[in-house]
């Protein structure tokens, strides 16, 4: 059974993966655009709402999630 | 009663307001019934693309595929997947190829989902409050995007079914396993067998099968796994098979040349529009998701609220629309019952403290709250005929308009004034509006100006074709996915225009790729205008001018 600092856990890792994807082009070089983009800005920002969720729900411990 | 209501006034004013509230849900599934039985005696598209799915109908009545190779004549393929059509096979085996079986289909499909709806309400409460499971069930047709595509013969509203037929069931299943401990492996098999329909009925029920799994995996997570593998391994083995029945036709259609360009100012109007269209309903199932969140374990309907509505955001890419939030319509209705459920039976066995502190009797206060939330979301999704006197006072008694002003809509001829309709939706945009007979009259008229040809009409929508017994040619949005795809080679197709080997043309939103609007434009005269439905039909004849 997952737990809600598991559940909590989940959620960090996708606010994170969100992040990290939306420099995928820049890493692989796949565009030439210097910066951050609009829609890179789109993608960080709602990329932040899991981690927060996440990061509120880590003190909730053992409880089921 | 009446001694009951004298003892409690706050009884009485509570019943009244239910009363009411039930009252204008019923007036809903009244109009609802109207525009159904209208469109059931309509024999053309009233939504561009219904012609083209009773066309995959009649050719899966024949066994063939309607995944085929648009590069050829008819320059026909599908993309959407079969489930939905193969259900209405065998009506049109019995009553031949009418546009009324595939929308009987989808309308009763989604009267039972209402059901399951409620159901779904009713088998989490402790004490049954009828009124309340009532309002959740009639709270379904009466949204105004179900009410505009639930009678249409489109697949959608029939995917919702399965998809809240296997949440609910998802539901059950867990909840009498964890009560007895006994494992219950032929519900689960139910739940994937609907979940499976779901998903070749049309592509968007991934977002019910991820919440399905999602929920699956916090409660039992080596189950959950276990059976996630043996799922995603018969929708593959089937997948599998049809693309190699249809030579790589079915990947083509439904995949490749399905991801169409997302439009950011389309996702976002839509989101608005159904947040205010459904507030209160959205806020309150949020609030739930919120709630079981941080002090109790996630229900299978708030994953399936959360995830559908943030999936939501698909119906911003071109070709989506209104439909894609119906899921979580559906999801969000049951979250709400829910949560008033809960409510009202917390406060009467056991009310938190802070309730014995205030002056006036909570639970009474909820239930003349909950008559009125549900009034004002009766209220905020307003939309009906106004063609009677009745209906007319109705429309202004809620400051409401009693017509509609819209200028038909048109591709191909100038631009014309707004006409009045009587019809009021606080979330009009094309379809809504019964069919009249003037624009059943009109559709014979399009399909009389084929016959004045020797050939099948090069047609936007395949329903003249098919109501004079010609060849269906063309599913232009498909030729249009598959040219931005890359997957069409448009040679013979503009060989035969520039031939003129098609007697008439008909546009209704020019779909068509570029070379192939080119080549009409070059070898075809405009000949007649035509409105039905609000949208203006431009006849086309070989130019003969230049020989």
């Amino acid at each position: 059974m997952v737990t809600k600092r598991w559940l909590g856990i989940g959620f960090i890792a996708l606010g994170v993966i969100g992040i990290f994807g939306a420099f995928v082009n820049d890493i692989f070089s796949l565009t030439d655009y210097q910066g951050i983009g609009p829609a890179q800005r789109v993608v960080i920002g709602l990329s932040i709402i899991p981690i927060l969720v996440g990061a509120s729900l880590l003190p909730l411990g053992d409880k089921p999630a | 009663m009446v001694e009951r209501f004298k003892k409690n006034p706050a009884a009485a004013v509570a019943a009244v307001l239910i009363g009411l509230a039930l009252l204008a849900y019923l007036g809903y599934l009244a109009i609802y019934f109207n525009y159904a039985i209208k469109l059931f005696q309509f024999p053309f598209d009233y939504d561009q693309g219904e012609g083209h799915e009773l066309l995959d109908t009649i050719m899966l009545a024949r066994g063939e595929w309607p995944y085929q190779n648009a590069d050829r004549y008819p320059f026909y393929s599908s993309n959407y997947p079969p489930l939905f059509h193969v259900f209405i096979i065998p009506l049109i085996w019995i009553f031949g190829p009418q546009y009324w079986t595939g929308r009987l289909v989808a309308f009763l499909s989604s009267l039972i989902t209402a059901g399951i709806l409620g159901y779904a309400v009713y088998r989490e409460q402790t004490v049954k409050r009828w009124w309340l499971i009532a309002l959740c069930t009639l709270m379904y047709p009466a949204s105004n995007y179900v009410y505009h595509i639930g009678p249409l013969l489109r697949q959608h509203i029939f995917m919702i079914l399965f998809e809240a037929a296997a949440v609910v069931l998802m539901a059950a299943t867990l909840s009498n396993e964890e009560k007895d401990g006994r494992k219950r492996p032929i519900w689960l098999l139910w739940v994937m067998i609907f979940l499976l329909i779901a998903g070749y009925t049309k592509q968007l029920a991934y977002a019910t099968v991820a919440a399905l799994y999602i929920f699956w995996f916090l409660r039992d997570m080596k189950r959950s796994v276990l059976w996630g593998i043996g799922f995603a391994a018969v929708t593959g083995a089937v997948f599998l098979a049809i693309n190699i029945s249809t030579d790589n036709q079915w990947w083509n259609n439904t995949i490749a040349a399905n991801l169409n360009e997302f439009i950011p100012a389309q996702a976002i109007g839509l989101y608005r529009q159904w947040f205010s269209l459904h507030m209160m309903i959205t806020l309150v199932a949020a609030g739930y998701a919120v709630y079981q969140l941080y002090f109790e374990r996630l229900s299978i309907y708030a994953i399936w609220f959360v995830l559908t509505a943030v999936n939501s955001v698909t119906a911003g890419t071109w070709g989506a629309g209104e439909s894609y939030f119906v899921t979580t319509i559906a999801a969000s209705i049951v979250c709400t019952g829910l949560a008033f459920s809960r409510m009202l039976e917390r406060l009467e066995t056991d009310p938190p403290e802070w309730v014995n502190r205030i002056p006036i009797n909570a639970h009474s206060a909820l239930l003349i709250l909950i008559p009125i939330l549900f009034l004002w979301q009766a209220n905020t999704v307003f939309h009906m005929p106004t063609g009677s006197e009745f209906t007319r006072a109705i429309a202004r008694m809620t400051g409401r308009p009693d017509v509609t002003w819209v200028a038909p809509q048109t591709s191909c001829s100038a631009d014309r004034d707004p006409e009045p309709l009587p019809y009021v939706d606080d979330a009009f945009v094309l379809i809504g509006r019964p069919p009249t007979v003037e624009d059943r009259l009109a559709g014979e008229q399009i399909a009389a100006e084929i016959l004045k040809g020797d050939t099948p009409a090069f047609a936007e929508e395949a329903g003249f074709n098919l109501r004079v017994g010609r060849e269906v040619v063309t599913n232009p949005t498909q030729l249009r996915n598959l040219n931005l795809a890359g997957l069409l080679d448009k040679t013979e197709m503009v060989t035969m225009l520039e031939d003129k080997a098609f007697d008439t043309v008909i546009f209704r939103a020019q779909f068509y790729p570029p070379e192939v609007l080119v080549a009409i434009g070059q070898n075809y005269e405009q000949t007649n205008l035509i409105q039905m439905n609000g949208f203006v039909y431009c006849i086309y004849r070989p130019d003969n001018s230049g020989q």
